[in-house]
């Protein structure tokens, strides 16, 4: 019986991708990534958002537990990930070409999280959140 | 020593595959439920590589129960009311045990990887850990063995809650009337896996829901607010190894960073979200700020009587 749970394991996985079960989340626009954003960090009062390539992100700026926040929304399969961003968290930002963002964390599980940006853009979020914008998160 | 019982859990599988089976077909037929490749391949994954560290602890955790069962201090035979009594006892040390594996951090390292999903599907009740012998979940029903219920009905019993529990991982069945008083069902299991956080540290059952009634952890579902599943801080992963880990490697950063025994005991035995400079949130804060907020909503919103008079 137990022999035969890896062939049953990988049929069901198999199942799944056949039925459609391989899908990205996307967010649509800046209210919808507010909204997500509200759910995933109860409390977060969101003041400006930036929504990444074809919507796979966001950075949103805001406020969170009496002081100026920095959250980055992210997919992980057909689920939205947040992360409220403290410097302490952050081991680094860089900018790449076409507008890459690349946030370097503490975190284990999102240890790279990447984000295509406006180009324009890119270098003052890159500079916000080097300079610790997001201390208070 | 009586004749041995069955391994119920190994007799289920079989249904496990086939009710996958369904409950997947449910999803792409009837729309009810939510499945995603990568989060049931991991989910898969981690019930399988679980079920090789089963066997492989099996001995240790047989052992302490052998070891216990030799100083009982009553002789219990196999009489009907003998297998009742057990049932009960290992259906309230599961309820504890599940509860201090939410409330103790050191517990929640092994428990938070089933509770690492985003969905809530029949995939997600076999998303088991791999340390749950690390976190001490053994020793819960080391007391029954104690009393002189034999090793082995108490793992029987065991087997049979892991069973009864497989089947409510599912949001295909809503409600199930008056047997939803006694027993854990679907919907008093999805309020568990939420993180929305009035649902927070909730319906911690095996079989029977009336611990929970008894203790005051129960939580009914609201239509009104779906469950959100997964973690307050969810995974940005699908990898199973770091699905497995990451709680305990957490500890161990907290713990190399600990300038005291205190601290070392709060970020090992404190509740999850512990944290000596208050930076994080447990969920007792997370609830309380929700109420708060609750609180402010409502005093916000015009009531029947002031809007009609306006």
């Amino acid at each position: 019986m137990l022999l035969m749970a890896p062939v049953g394991v990988l049929a069901a996985i198999g199942l799944t991708w056949l039925c459609g079960g391989w899908v990205d989340a996307r967010i649509a626009d800046a209210e919808e990534a507010g909204e997500r954003l509200r759910e995933l960090e109860p409390g977060f009062e969101v003041a400006e958002v930036c929504l990444a390539e074809g919507g796979a992100g966001a950075l949103v700026a805001g406020r969170y537990d009496q002081g100026p926040a920095i959250a980055v929304l992210f997919a992980n399969g057909d689920g939205l990930v947040s992360r409220v961003l403290r410097a302490a968290d952050l081991r680094g930002v860089e900018v790449g070409e076409g507008g890459l963002l690349r946030i370097r964390t503490r975190d284990f599980t999102s240890p790279v999280i990447d984000l295509r940006l406006d180009p324009a853009k890119v270098e003052g979020w890159r500079r916000r959140l080097a300079s610790g914008e997001a201390e208070h998160g | 020593m009586g004749e041995p019982l069955p391994n119920m859990v190994l007799l289920a599988i079989p249904a496990f595959a086939v009710l996958v089976t369904l409950e997947i077909a449910a999803w792409r037929l009837a729309r009810r439920g939510r499945y995603e490749t990568r989060d049931t391949a991991a989910s898969l994954t981690m019930g399988i590589v679980n079920l090789g560290i089963g066997v492989a602890t099996g001995a240790l955790i047989v052992g302490a129960h052998e070891l216990a069962y030799h100083h009982r201090i009553f002789d219990l035979d196999r009489s009907w009311w003998v297998f009742l009594l057990c049932f009960l006892g290992q259906d309230l040390a599961y309820y504890w045990f599940h509860r201090l594996a939410h409330e103790r951090r050191w517990m929640w390292a092994s428990h938070v990887v089933h509770h690492s999903s985003r969905h809530y599907n029949l995939s997600t009740a076999l998303r088991q850990t791999w340390t749950g012998t690390l976190s001490l979940a053994f020793i819960f029903t080391l007391p029954l063995a104690l009393l002189g219920f034999e090793p082995i009905m108490i793992l029987f019993f065991a087997g049979l809650s892991l069973v009864y529990q497989f089947w409510i991982h599912t949001e295909v069945i809503r409600t199930m009337g008056p047997f939803e008083w006694v027993f854990n069902t679907p919907s008093h299991h999805r309020v568990h896996h939420a993180f929305n956080p009035r649902y927070l540290d909730a319906n911690y059952a095996g079989v029977l829901i009336l611990w929970d009634r008894l203790f005051g952890t129960f939580v009914a579902e609201d239509p009104a607010e779906p469950p959100r599943y997964g973690l307050v801080k969810n995974l940005g992963t699908f990898n199973p190894l770091k699905i497995a880990f990451h709680e305990w490697v957490a500890i161990g950063r907290d713990v190399a960073g600990s300038r005291s025994l205190r601290e070392v005991l709060g970020y090992t035995w404190g509740p999850p979200g512990w944290s000596t400079d208050g930076s994080r949130k447990t969920s007792a804060i997370l609830k309380a700020q929700w109420r708060e907020r609750e609180l402010a909503g409502a005093a916000e919103r015009p009531t029947l009587g002031s809007s009609a008079s306006s």
